[in-house]
C-alpha cells in the first residue's frame, strides 16, 4: 500500500510542483490585487477555493497518467490486492486535498498579514467550496474510469467537474429552501455540503472497491 | 516432475466476439523455460492475463507452485516477476524512484541487485523513465522482475521490437536466471529464434486452443518437413504426418519423426525444421 501511494506521488510529482508554483504566483497576484483594490473578501475566497481545486485536481492527473503508462495493469501483478489499489488511489486523492487545504491556510494567513483583513465568512465559503469540489473530482471520476475504461479519462474529467458543480449548486438550492429563515444558514449549508461531499467520497470508495474486484484490464 | 505453473482447462469467453480460450492446459516444469507461441490474436496474451488474474477466467484452474492464486493471496505474487511487451511504469519516475516504490511493495526486494542490473545494462538511475529508449525500458522491466527473488518469470512479448544485441543481452540474463534449476520462465514471443535459443519446451496455441506442447529438442531434432509432389503425397499413409500445406506445386508435410519417415519413404526429402515453419503448418486448415 505504501509503495502504491509513493508511486502515486511520484507520478504526479511534476504536476504537483507546477501546481505549487502556480498557486504561489496566483495567490501573490490576488493578494497584491486585494491590497490595491481593497476588495479583499471575494479575492480571499477565490485564493482559498482555487488552491484547493488545483491540488484536488491532481487526482484526475494521476488517473490519466496511470492509464497512459498502463501502471494500473502492472500493479495487479504485484503482491497487492485490488482493494489496496483502490484504497491507495483514494488515500492519494485525499492527501492532495489535504496539501491544498494546508496551502490555502498558509495563503489565507499571508493574505491576512498583507491586507490587514480576514473575512472569516468568505474564507469559510472558499474552504467549503474548495474542499467539497476537490473531493467530488475523484468521487465521480474514479468509479467512472473503472466502469468504462481508461481511454475516456478526458470526458470523465469533464463529467466529474460538472457533477461537482451540480452538487454544490444543487445543495445550495436544496438547503436554501430549508434554511432561509435561519441566521446561520450559510454556515450550516457549507458545513453540510462538506459533510455530504465526504460521505459521497466514502460511498464512492466502497463502490469503486466493489467495481474493481470484477474489473478486467486489457 | 515439479511444476512452477500449472494451467488446467482454462476457459474464457467474451461477449460480442467468437474468440475464447478453449480449455487451455499446459504446465511449466520447475527449472525450465517454456516458450509460448502463436499467431497474432491466437490467445497468448489473453492466457497470460487470465493466469495473472488481470482478466477473470470463466472456469479452469491455475496454480503457482501448487497454490491457487486469488486476489487476496499476495504472497504468491512475490514469487512472480512479470514483463509485458511495453513498459508499464509511469514515465515520470526515475529508476531510482521506482526502486523505492518496489522496496515498499515486494517482501523480498533486493535493491542492490536492482542497481547492479542497472549498471550491467547501463541504465541511468536518475533519468526519467520516459526519456529512456525502448531497449532500456525493457531492460529496466527485466531488472525489476529479477530483483525480488521471483521464482517464476512471465514474459509477454518482452523481446519484441528490440534490436538483436539487446535481445541477446536479455536472453543471456534469462539463461542465468534458470541456471540454478529452481527458477522457471513462461515466455510468449513472436520471435521464434529467441525461443530456439533459450526454451526447453514450446507450447503452440491457435484460436484459443493449445495445439501442441513439445520439448524444443524434439521439435528441432525429431520433427521434420517433407517436401513432395502431389503424386508422392497420395502414396503416404495419413498416420505418418501431422499437418500439410500447399506451396505452389509443392506440398510441405510436417512429420513427427523424420528418421522413421525417411526409412518408410526413402525417396522423399525430409528437412530439419524450425518453429517458424512448424507454426504455420500447425495453424492452417489442413491440419489433421
Amino acid at each position: 500500500m505504501k509503495g502504491l501511494i509513493r508511486n502515486n506521488f511520484y507520478t504526479v510529482e511534476s504536476s504537483l510542483k507546477a501546481t505549487l508554483l502556480l498557486s504561489f504566483a496566483a495567490s501573490l497576484v490576488l493578494t497584491i490585487a486585494a491590497m490595491i483594490t481593497g476588495n479583499s473578501s471575494n479575492l480571499l475566497s477565490l485564493i482559498v477555493s482555487a488552491n484547493l481545486v488545483g491540488y484536488g485536481s491532481l487526482a484526475t492527473t494521476l488517473i490519466q497518467k496511470d492509464a497512459a503508462s498502463k501502471w494500473n495493469k502492472f500493479e495487479l501483478t504485484m503482491p497487492v490486492s485490488r482493494k489496496d489499489v483502490v484504497t491507495a488511489r483514494y488515500i492519494s486523492s485525499l492527501l492532495y486535498v489535504l496539501i491544498g487545504t494546508f496551502v490555502s491556510i498558509v495563503s489565507a494567513f499571508v493574505f491576512h498579514l498583507a491586507t490587514g483583513s480576514l473575512n472569516w465568512d468568505r474564507a469559510g465559503y472558499g474552504f467549503a467550496f474548495g474542499i467539497g469540489f476537490a473531493l467530488s473530482l475523484p468521487t465521480f471520476m474514479i468509479p467512472l474510469v473503472i466502469s468504462f475504461g481508461t481511454d475516456k479519462t478526458e470526458p470523465f474529467m469533464l463529467v466529474s467537474i460538472i457533477a461537482g458543480l451540480v452538487l454544490f449548486f444543487g445543495s445550495s438550492v436544496v438547503t436554501g429552501s430549508f434554511l432561509n429563515a435561519s441566521e446561520h444558514a450559510d454556515f450550516i449549508f457549507r458545513l453540510s455540503y462538506v459533510a455530504f461531499s465526504i460521505v459521497l467520497f466514502v460511498v464512492s470508495y466502497l463502490f469503486s472497491c466493489w467495481l474493481y474486484k470484477k474489473k478486467e484490464l486489457n | 516432475m515439479e511444476t512452477a505453473l500449472q494451467i488446467s482447462n482454462l476457459y474464457k469467453s467474451y461477449k460480442n466476439t467468437d474468440f475464447k480460450l478453449d480449455n487451455v492446459s499446459f504446465h511449466v516444469p520447475k527449472g525450465s523455460i517454456m516458450g509460448f507461441v502463436g499467431k497474432n490474436g491466437a490467445g497468448k496474451s489473453t492466457t497470460i492475463h487470465a493466469v495473472l488474474n488481470i482478466i477473470q477466467k470463466d472456469s479452469g484452474e491455475v496454480t503457482f507452485f501448487g497454490q491457487t492464486m486469488d486476489d487476496e493471496n499476495r504472497s504468491i505474487r512475490n514469487d512472480i516477476g512479470v514483463v509485458f511487451d511495453t513498459l508499464h511504469f509511469s514515465g515520470e519516475l526515475t529508476p531510482k524512484k521506482l526502486e523505492k516504490v518496489f522496496k515498499d511493495i515486494y517482501d523480498n526486494w533486493q535493491g542492490e541487485q536492482f542497481f547492479s542490473y542497472l549498471n550491467r545494462f547501463q541504465i541511468p538511475a536518475d533519468k526519467k523513465i520516459k526519456t529512456l529508449s525502448r531497449g532500456m525500458n525493457m531492460k529496466l522491466s527485466i531488472s525489476a522482475a529479477l530483483s525480488h527473488k521471483a521464482k517464476l518469470l512471465i514474459l509477454d512479448e518482452a523481446t519484441a521490437g528490440l534490436d538483436p544485441v539487446a535481445r541477446e543481452e536479455l536472453l543471456d540474463v534469462l539463461l542465468e536466471f534458470v541456471e540454478d534449476e529452481d527458477h522457471s520462465i513462461l515466455m510468449s514471443s513472436h520471435i521464434s529464434s529467441d525461443l530456439e535459443k533459450v526454451a526447453d519446451y514450446i507450447t503452440f496455441i491457435d484460436q484459443g486452443k493449445i495445439i501442441l506442447t513439445e520439448t524444443k529438442d524434439t521439435l528441432m531434432y525429431q520433427y521434420g518437413i517433407a517436401r513432395m509432389k502431389q503424386s508422392d503425397f497420395e502414396k503416404i499413409d495419413p498416420s505418418a504426418y501431422l499437418a500439410m500445406r500447399k506451396r505452389g506445386l509443392q506440398l510441405e508435410v510436417l512429420v513427427q519423426n523424420k528418421r522413421e519417415f525417411s526409412r518408410e519413404y526413402p525417396d522423399i526429402i525430409v528437412d530439419n525444421t524450425t518453429i517458424d515453419e512448424i507454426l504455420p503448418l500447425l495453424t492452417q486448415e489442413d491440419v489433421k
